[in-house]
């Protein structure tokens, strides 16, 4: 009778430390998964300040996020079937490196109820992915890079840092809404400075090299590219025909710079990512995307390459150079 | 027999109950203590947080009027007279140097901009304007605001003045981007649960760490602690201050205020997350 007891005792003793185990593990803090898309390598900057900018806010990835990320590696048609293939995993949030992620993860994800975030989108209004800044009106939200406003402020830094500039070829996509919004402003504000600006409306990589030729450029001063996603894979080309033909791009983003460009302004990649993080946190966090209004970028910088300056020969002026906050030697 | 045993028995229930009460009330006196203790610990850690983001935000603001008025009182004066070109040259040193620092102007004596650089707007000599005169006799804060791209931005004004008879000469006019300050202030910070906000002398929301709530201007004089604020009350963090906030959730509020800017910081945790 007595060692019944005990026994019956014992089971009741490992019954309550198996239960109580279980509870335990099941109050560990949950694990978010973050699905994140990119259209080129040239976002991978972007995913690096992204990712550091959640860390910042005690998100660290492996212990409280796991990240996947999916590229297409340059190829636009990609993008849709990427997108297609993250909403699958059901990530916790969903991430779009650009504008053209945006769209395609906004396509895929529809009636998902998967909130989306983009970490650095040009004219997110004009192109639909937000109804307004302040009321974005769906499950999508994020930080507009602001490069279709910032236009006529690259124009104007260009004049700065080169006055003797009166003549500015304009490279821009007419197909996607950065497009034509830079080129309205960047009309404006050349008449404002009293530049005369030549547009070339390019398409494709075809129309890119049709287009743009020494014939073309002869006579100007420097090149302005406007945002879109098919300039932006046209960087390399358009800095070899610059070397070439020794005229100036003024470019978007640092890595431009960097790259080769004589200068750049507006948000670099890495910030834009920094940024988008925090809105991240909010949407992890439980806030709806509906109700977080669109940023518009908070650190905006010059950056001066100063070995294409040598390169190409080019006399910088010290109003100008005074504002670069990065100077590339 | 039948008298033991219900002596026994009421022995024995008595001996229970008296076991049992004392220990249950002893154990409910206890939690109580404990809870109490808990919440003064959580608002003293609050106390110290809100008067640790009061400061840095008195302090970022504070340190860029100090930047440009050291220089405005050494070459204020002399910039004033000098070309465009050096005009221009010298605040886009402050643009570049500054983070915060959105735009800035140099004004004459009558509050008209001379020069005046953006990181956003391009400026032509026709876009020069004139602020009111009046505000070159302040120095500091003379306006928050709005722009049309929902950042929320402050205003600064630092007067040049003439370094023997201190008669002002013209002044700096500064816009300083206040979103990117609190976004700063808040990932330095805002690992803390519960909500980060700041408020004006009129109880109007300023900054909060959910910027949505500014762009609504949500109502939130109906927190005890703003209310606090508003009435010029010192809040000692001693007693816990248990309120329902303007969200309509207990919370545990605290305050600190702004000195340098007449606003304050608030902090509310929820009584269920703490």
């Amino acid at each position: 009778m007595g060692k019944k007891v005990i026994y019956i005792l014992m089971l009741l003793t490992g019954i309550i430390v198996i239960l109580g185990c279980q509870i335990a593990s099941k109050t560990e803090p949950t694990k978010w998964s973050v699905g994140i898309l990119a259209a080129s390598n040239a976002k991978a900057e972007k995913i690096v300040g992204f990712k550091q900018g959640l860390a910042d806010l005690g998100i660290t990835e492996g212990k409280d996020v796991t990240y996947i990320i999916l590229n297409a590696q340059g190829e636009r048609e990609q993008l849709l079937p990427l997108a297609r293939k993250l909403v699958h995993e059901k990530p916790d949030v969903l991430v779009a490196t650009g504008g053209v992620e945006a769209d395609a993860l906004k396509i895929a994800a529809e009636n998902q109820n998967i909130p989306i975030v983009f970490i650095g989108a040009a004219s997110t209004v004009q192109r639909g992915i937000v109804k307004s800044f302040i009321d974005p009106g769906a499950q999508i939200t994020g930080v507009d890079n602001y490069h279709a406003e910032l236009a006529g402020k690259r124009l104007e830094l260009l004049k700065k840092l080169l006055p003797y500039v009166q003549k500015v070829i304009v490279i821009y996509d007419p197909n996607v809404p950065p497009g034509y919004t830079s080129l309205k402003i960047v009309q404006n504000t050349a008449k404002d400075l009293g530049i005369v600006i030549k547009t070339i409306a390019v398409s494709s990589r075809t129309d890119f090299k049709t287009k743009l030729n020494r014939q073309s450029v002869q006579n100007y001063d420097a090149i302005l590219p406007l945002s879109s996603f098919l300039i932006e894979t046209l960087t390399q080309d358009l800095l070899a025909f610059s070397w070439q033909n020794k005229i100036p791009v003024m470019g978007i983003i640092e890595q431009e710079a960097d790259r080769g460009y004589f200068a750049a302004y507006g948000v670099s990649m890495y910030n834009q990512g920094y940024q988008g993080a925090r809105i991240v946190a909010k949407v992890l966090q439980g806030q709806q995307p509906k109700q977080i209004p669109v940023e518009t970028p908070d650190n905006l910088e010059l950056v001066v390459n100063l070995r294409t300056v040598e390169r190409l020969g080019l006399k910088l002026n010290e109003t100008g150079l005074n504002f670069a906050r990065i100077i590339i030697k | 027999m039948k008298i033991w045993n219900r002596i026994k028995v009421k022995v024995l229930a008595f001996g229970i109950t008296m076991s049992i009460l004392p220990l249950a009330s002893l154990g409910y006196l206890n939690v109580r203590t404990a809870e109490q203790d808990l919440l003064m610990s959580i608002q003293q850690r609050n106390t110290d947080l809100v008067k640790g983001i009061a400061t840095d935000l008195g302090q970022l603001i504070t340190g860029i009027e100090d930047k440009i008025s050291t220089a405005g009182n050494i070459y204020g004066e002399t910039l004033l007279q000098q070309d465009r070109e050096s005009q221009e040259k010298f605040l886009y040193i402050f643009l570049r140097d500054i983070p915060a620092v959105e735009d800035l102007s140099l004004l004459n004596s009558r509050g008209i901009e001379v020069m005046r650089v953006s990181k956003r707007e391009v400026i032509t000599p026709q876009k020069l304007s004139q602020v009111d005169p009046k505000l070159l006799t302040q120095k500091g804060m003379v306006k928050h605001y709005l722009t049309a791209d929902q950042r929320t931005m402050v205003s600064l004004i630092i007067p040049i003045k003439n370094r023997l008879t201190r008669e002002i000469k013209g002044g700096f006019y500064v816009q300083v981007n206040l979103r990117s300050i609190m976004n700063k202030i808040i990932t330095r910070y805002g690992n803390q649960k519960g909500a980060i906000f700041v408020v004006n002398r009129d109880g109007k929301l300023i900054a909060h760490e959910d910027f949505s709530q500014v762009l609504r201007q949500t109502p939130v004089s109906s927190s005890l602690a703003v209310r606090q604020f508003m009435e010029g009350k010192e809040n000692a963090g001693r007693i816990p201050l248990r309120y329902v906030s303007f969200t309509g959730e207990e919370v545990l509020g605290v305050y600190a205020p702004i000195k340098q800017l007449g606003w304050a910081a608030v902090v509310e945790i929820p009584v269920r997350e703490a």
